[in-house]
């Protein structure tokens, strides 16, 4: 009984004991120790993923002044990707896409004959084994468009957060684009479908960057946005029962305006760029990110890289290629129809003509 | 004389008619599930067509089984008789197989108009948020040439010979065989893919079931 108290008494005691590294002071030696071990694993890691690169035998490829690195058992599978991928961002970038040679880029194939090689570049590019030579290529042009982008100013990136690669899905998904702008809940983007281009403005991002929360939403949009935010007390707590358009937007103004939802998703500016390279002809990029046009606005400036008199009349060709890429919906051609009915009479007139009962 | 073929054929394939109707009515109310009218994003949207387009899959299929059942059940009886009806009748057999196939095509009204009624309800029933739209009829317009198609055929087949569907499924075996063979000895020749093009591409016959099969769309 008394060995048992003298258990309980002892276990309090050591409970009560300010136990290992609870002061500050020890806590901040742990932490120090803890930094200087991290960093010396770290180096050790560093020096251990260098030598592990060392042993491998790596070839160059060159393709204009694009440099890809790859283990020499895949070089005969990347060679051909890279010269793909290299017509392809001279095509869209012009000469702005020598800037990929200001970078290396490495390739590695998973199951490659040297193993996995230890990269310390966020321009490496890892791929399934054996991949078909349309996805290296394509990968290899993501992170040529990745390198390219680095150097764009910061009006063009803050306009368009997502990265155009060329060759990606901003012209081939136009239909989709429609469908947002049909479907679109925000009322700018519903105005922008039927025609109005002030309203495309807004939509997407070309105009009302000062004042976005004004800008791009009306005040049922700031409302039903701010109703997704979840149950939250002060402003937005207000907006949600129903409180009056202010606090619905000092409730978005507590958001960074950078980080605002557009009206219209990334893609359709992507789209939007797209259709300006391409109406822009040879050098429009080129034209897009020279220091005369940084000058402009957003609007002038893609404006000037398709060569059109205003923003307008980009807009409204925009407008009209996402209209034109409508989705075929269930209805039935004329043609499809006709040809259906044919086909019923013929295969009917085929069964009339069985030789069953010769 | 067609009231009375009429009679027989809705004798033998009522039940599975009745079956067929009941999943054509369900079918739309089925594909619709998933609409709400909420403030809804971009990725919203996409997820409920891409759901409406899934259950879309289902009509070409289940006009093609409709088809299917009702041809063959046109003709069973008279295979399993030996003819001995048909030739009794003081018809020929142009006129007989004009016969059933016309009460063919009346019964595969029935389910037409469930795929309609269905429409019509799950779009009446339905909310849609702002830019959709609900096209009941068309896809019930559609769905009737797509049935009508597919009943022709399997008629065709089921009044041929056993020789001649034999044929028809002896090229189509031999064609299947022929291109995994090319495949497996990595030729580039593809044989198959020609041949589907000419029967899902305008004018090819199947080319009523190709597309977006949506209630509900933009």
């Amino acid at each position: 009984m008394s060995r048992r108290l003298l258990c309980t008494a002892l276990w309090l005691a050591a409970c009560a004991a300010p136990a290992a590294a609870q002061t500050r002071a020890e806590l901040s030696q742990r932490i120090a120790r803890l930094t200087t071990a991290f960093a010396r694993a770290e180096t050790a890691r560093l020096r251990a993923d260098s030598a592990a690169r060392a042993r491998v035998t790596f070839d160059t490829i060159r393709a204009g002044p694009m440099r890809v690195l790859a283990a020499r058992s895949i070089v005969r599978a990347v060679a051909p990707a890279v010269d793909s991928a290299w017509r392809a961002l001279e095509a869209t970038f012009g000469l702005s896409a020598r800037i990929v040679g200001q970078e290396t880029i490495a390739v590695q194939f998973w199951g490659q004959a040297e193993g996995n090689i230890p990269f310390d570049s966020p321009n490496t590019i890892n791929l399934p084994a054996a991949p078909p030579t349309e996805l290296v290529t394509r990968y290899v042009i993501q992170q040529g468009s990745r390198i390219v982008r680095q150097t764009e100013d910061t009006q063009l990136t803050s306009w368009l957060s997502p990265q155009f690669a060329p060759g990606g899905p901003a012209l081939d998904r136009l239909d989709v684009v429609y469908v947002e702008l049909a479907t679109s809940p925000r009322s700018k983007a519903r105005s922008c479908f039927v025609g109005d281009l002030v309203a495309c403005r807004a939509a997407l991002g070309l105009a009302g960057r000062e004042d976005p929360v004004r800008a791009w939403y009306d005040a049922a949009d700031r409302r039903a946005i701010v109703r997704r935010f979840g149950r939250l007390g002060g402003d937005v707590g207000r907006c949600q029962r129903d409180g009056p358009d202010e606090a619905c937007e000092a409730a978005l103004r507590l958001i960074p305006p950078e980080q605002l939802p557009r009206p219209l998703s990334p893609a359709a500016q992507l789209s939007l760029l797209q259709i300006v390279l391409d109406a822009g002809g040879p050098g429009a990029y080129d034209r897009l990110r020279s220091s005369a046009a940084a000058k402009h606005s957003i609007e002038e400036r893609l404006a000037l890289t398709a060569r059109v008199a205003s923003g307008d009349s980009l807009l409204s060709a925009w407008r009209a290629k996402v209209h034109a890429a409508r989705p075929h919906t269930v209805e039935v051609s004329a043609g499809s129809a006709w040809a259906a009915v044919l086909w019923g009479v013929v295969l009917g007139f085929l069964a009339l003509r069985s030789t069953r009962w010769r | 004389m067609f009231r009375q073929l009429l009679y027989t054929q809705w004798k033998w394939s009522r039940l599975v008619l009745l079956i067929i109707c009941l999943a054509s009515f369900a079918l739309p109310l089925l594909s619709v599930q998933g609409v709400r009218p909420d403030d809804l994003g971009r990725f919203d949207i996409e997820q409920m067509l891409a759901g409406i387009q899934t259950w879309g899959l289902l009509y070409p299929i289940l006009a093609a089984a409709a088809a299917l059942i009702l041809a063959m059940t046109t003709w069973g009886p008279d295979h399993r008789g030996k003819h001995i009806y048909a030739l009794s009748l003081p018809i020929p057999r142009w006129h007989y197989a004009l016969l059933r196939f016309g009460a063919g095509c009346v019964l595969l009204a029935a389910p037409v108009v469930a795929v309609w009624l269905g429409a019509l309800v799950a779009s009446a029933a339905t909310r849609l948020p702002a830019g959709l739209e609900a096209y009941p009829t068309i896809l019930a317009m559609r769905f009737a040439l797509a049935a009508l198609v597919a009943y022709a055929a399997f008629f065709a087949i089921s009044a041929g010979t056993n020789r001649t569907a034999g044929i028809v499924l002896g090229v189509i075996g031999g064609l299947v065989v022929v291109q995994m063979i090319l495949l497996v000895a990595d030729t580039n020749i593809n044989l198959v893919g020609p041949f589907m093009l000419q029967l899902f591409v305008w004018p090819g016959p199947l080319e009523i079931f190709t597309g977006r099969w949506m209630l509900i769309d933009v």
